[in-house]
């Protein structure tokens, strides 16, 4: 009986806590890309360049500062050619300004800094919507995972037909959702590391505890 | 050491409350690890409080900064990120360890005499800690948040003859704003010590009753040991192991509680695709969808919430033992515990004709589980009797009836 | 009924030494944990990183007319930058200041034409005003000369001194020696 109480219980807590309530409202129309994305330095520098010489024509990374892409891994004077005319201490701003945004797209672009946690999928979700633009028949362009889209191709993805060159593409976009992953967590790192260290000793002082309690409640008599 | 001690016991009672309240307080022996989450809550209460004062240090309750503060934590404050992150887990630890802890009370009969007020106190923990965490989920100040308050906050709005009055009343503006955002965060900030008044009120009439136990009969003092050291070292076991599925999420999957909207900053003019409560307040969202009506699915939710304080009334049984020895009352408890996890998957859903329908098929379950509780639990007591009880059941009633202890002393 | 009566009935005599020691270990092992875990809120009170990025500031003073003080901001506090005339360094030169804290002006100045000071009067912190012969705070009356010495009380110092270094001839950074 106590047995299938523990096992209720479980199934509630495993209920809990392997369905995030997000995952159940998402309704999936086009699935995302499932290549890996990787996030090392390279990666991450490579996506920074992407991000700065395209992304940032039209979106800000308002929450990033010039002197934070120190810590994947630029040299203070790479910051400095980066920043140009700002203090490193500045935040990275878009040089178009919101009435500029207002006129070219009819809205004011999102601020990236974040996205790769405020959408489901992450930086998944950024690299699939990066690539999902298909030149239809009439010749127009349309994003298939977000048609209503207001950015344009920005890679020219949809009419590049070169192989190479597709590949080259594909590898910038992983690079920019790598980025963007890091934009949007920069503590990622620094967490897990000392979430190992946490978890050890979590693990070294359960165990001792429970020889204290095995050892303390062993001096009662049955 | 020992004059300071002699010094104070003489005008405060320090020593013996420690002796009789700390280290010898007697505890049933037989108590599962099913009895730990008291101890854990109160250590999540802390917990939850500390890491708040810390992040109120930076915090600002603005809404035109909310948000910017929120990531200048997460990015500038010396381990802000984890302070944080520690304060949005330990939200659902707090209500994981409240909802196993009432699981608990309810499988055993704990509620049952002389444990009422135990019972009701507990209640209304648990109505101020909702209430706590549903004005917290407002102050990031993210899509969710703005939108599950403005939800809410709406639902006051089917107050019959001043309900508009009352809602405005309540947000300070005429949609949720600024004004809501800085008196929620005064109110976030005070809730936590109403909620540690309550739970001292909750200890006193704990140690006055004494814990209840797996028997639930309550025994004699023979089987019972002193706190110290059998029960300090198996609850300190089992933080170990909170704490060790806690700082999993924390440190490896921290945003698995956030949802992505609330990345998002709140933007007033437009309301995300799914607006969708936190898990733990899952099943009784269903609930309140689930009545066609505004006000009537006001009335049932809050009901939902309110309804296990009759539980004392509505459990007319005898035989002790919570569903152990009560076969009816044990199935009884299984498909209410099924039946709310059905609920929170409907309250997850978006709301098509299908899950609505099964929202209102487990929302009936839902109620009518305690509706027929005083007429099964009389018909199950009856029915044992008539069958003969197990004589270790037997036992335990002789032994209730011979010391009498089910009345406090 | 007291519990330790029923103690007696309910407990094995304990063997001390290999429960005390795993005991002894565990608190050792825990206090160390609470320890650690106690430093990240300790720390989160501590200038946030945005805060010390400020701590350094490069100031252009080739603006700066000779017999003119600039003041500006350097972690949160105002600094007097002071581009002193030829008669000003050679009396502040002959003179170490007054009895209360006597220093040599060349103790006070990396080149003799600037001096740089924190703007805050040793006494209860005000920001003192300038006059011909040096500073004069408004709050209790102190007098400060050209070198920033204190001549009258009640202030107990001469004007606090600050990291800093010339970037180029005509740039300051602040916070940095």
């Amino acid at each position: 009986m106590i047995k299938q109480f523990y096992c209720y219980l479980a199934l509630l807590l495993v209920c809990c806590f392997t369905m995030p309530p997000h995952s159940w409202a998402e309704s999936q129309e086009t699935s995302l890309r499932e290549e890996n994305i990787e996030h090392e330095q390279g990666n991450l520098q490579n996506g920074m360049r992407v991000t700065m010489n395209l992304c940032i024509l039209c979106h800000d990374l308002k929450y990033v500062k010039f002197r934070d892409l120190m810590t994947i891994g630029l040299t203070s004077g790479e910051v400095d050619k980066i920043r140009g005319e700002n203090r490193a201490s500045d935040p990275i701003l878009s040089k178009m300004n919101a009435e500029q945004m207002n006129a070219l797209f009819g809205m004011t672009t999102p601020d990236l800094s974040l996205m790769a946690k405020a959408r489901s999928g992450g930086a998944q979700y950024i690299y699939s919507l990066l690539l999902a633009y298909h030149e239809r028949r009439d010749g127009t362009i349309i994003n298939n995972l977000y048609p209503n889209i207001r950015m344009p191709d920005v890679f020219a993805y949809s009419i590049e037909n070169n192989e190479r060159m597709r590949a080259t593409i594909e590898q910038n976009a992983r690079d920019v959702a790598a980025f963007l992953a890091w934009t949007a967590d920069p503590k990622a790192e620094e967490r897990r590391t000392l979430g190992v260290y946490v978890m050890l000793y979590l693990f070294v002082l359960t165990f001792m505890l429970y020889l204290v309690k095995k050892k303390t409640w062993s001096r009662l008599k049955p | 050491m020992s004059k300071v001690i002699q010094w104070i016991d003489q005008r405060f009672p320090l020593s013996s409350f420690v002796k009789h309240d700390l280290v010898e307080y007697p505890t049933p022996r037989n108590l599962s690890y099913w009895w730990n989450f008291g101890f854990l809550a109160g250590f999540v209460l802390v917990l939850q409080i500390i890491t708040g004062i810390f992040l109120a240090m930076h915090y600002k309750p603005d809404a035109s900064l909310a948000f910017d503060s929120i990531d200048h934590i997460m990015r500038e404050v010396n381990y802000g990120w984890l302070i944080r992150y520690m304060h949005a887990v330990g939200a659902s630890a707090f209500f994981a360890v409240i909802y196993i802890h009432m699981a608990r009370t309810l499988y055993y009969g704990s509620y049952r005499a002389p444990r009422e007020l135990m019972w009701w106190t507990g209640q209304a923990l648990l109505l101020a800690l909702m209430a706590t965490a549903f004005m917290g989920y407002l102050l990031p100040w993210g899509q969710m948040s703005f939108w599950g308050a403005q939800v809410i906050t709406s639902l006051f709005g089917a107050t019959p003859f001043i309900g508009e009055e009352v809602v405005i009343w309540l947000r300070g503006d005429f949609a949720v704003g600024d004004a809501t955002l800085t008196r929620f965060f005064a109110l976030h900030y005070l809730f936590p010590f109403i909620i540690i008044g309550i739970v001292i009120i909750h200890l006193i009439a704990l140690h006055h009753v004494k814990s209840s136990n797996p028997s639930g009969i309550n025994l004699t003092a023979k089987n019972n040991i002193p706190f110290h050291p059998y029960f300090t070292t198996k609850d300190l076991f089992g933080l170990g192991v909170f704490l060790i599925i806690y700082c999993y999420f924390v440190f490896f999957n921290p945003e698995f509680f956030i949802m992505a909207e609330n990345n998002q900053p709140a933007n007033p003019l437009q309301t995300p695709p799914h607006i969708v409560p936190e898990w733990y307040f899952l099943p009784f969202y269903a609930i309140l969808r689930a009545v066609p009506d505004l006000l009537g699915g006001v009335i049932a939710m809050g009901l939902s919430v309110m309804i296990f304080a009759a539980m004392p009334f509505l459990d007319r049984s005898k035989i002790p033992g919570g569903a152990k020895y009560r076969p009816i009352y044990r199935a009884m408890f299984y498909v209410f515990i099924i039946d709310v996890i059905v609920l929170a998957y409907v309250g997850a859903q978006a709301p098509t004709d299908f899950w609505t329908l099964i929202g209102q098929i487990a929302t009936l379950v839902y109620f009518a589980t305690f509706m027929l509780l005083p007429f099964l639990s009389k018909y199950e007591e009856k029915r044992l009797r008539r069958q003969g009880l197990p004589p270790e059941v037997e036992e335990l009633i002789r032994c209730e009836e011979a010391c009498g202890c089910s009345k406090p002393k | 009924m007291t519990a330790s009566e029923s103690d007696n009935k309910t407990e094995i005599p304990e063997e001390p030494d290999r429960r005390q020691f795993i005991e002894k270990a565990t608190c050792a092992v825990a206090g160390v944990g609470i320890a650690a875990a106690a430093w990240p809120f300790v720390s989160s009170m501590n200038p946030s990183s945005d805060i010390l990025s400020k701590s350094t500031v490069e100031i252009n003073i080739g603006q700066i007319q000779t017999g003119e003080v600039k003041t500006v901001e350097w972690q949160s506090k105002p600094v007097f930058i002071f581009h002193r005339t030829a008669t000003q360094i050679s009396a502040m030169q002959t003179s170490m200041g007054s009895n209360i804290d006597p220093q040599p002006d060349e103790a006070r100045v990396l080149k003799s034409e600037w001096l740089v000071v924190i703007g805050l009067c040793t006494h209860l912190g005000c920001v003192p005003t300038k006059k011909p012969e040096g500073w004069f705070c408004p709050c209790h009356g102190s007098r400060y000369d050209n070198s920033g010495r204190v001549l009258r009380g009640p202030a107990p110092k001469n004007l606090y001194l600050l990291p800093y270094q010339f970037v180029s001839a005509d740039t300051l950074l602040l916070g940095k020696a």
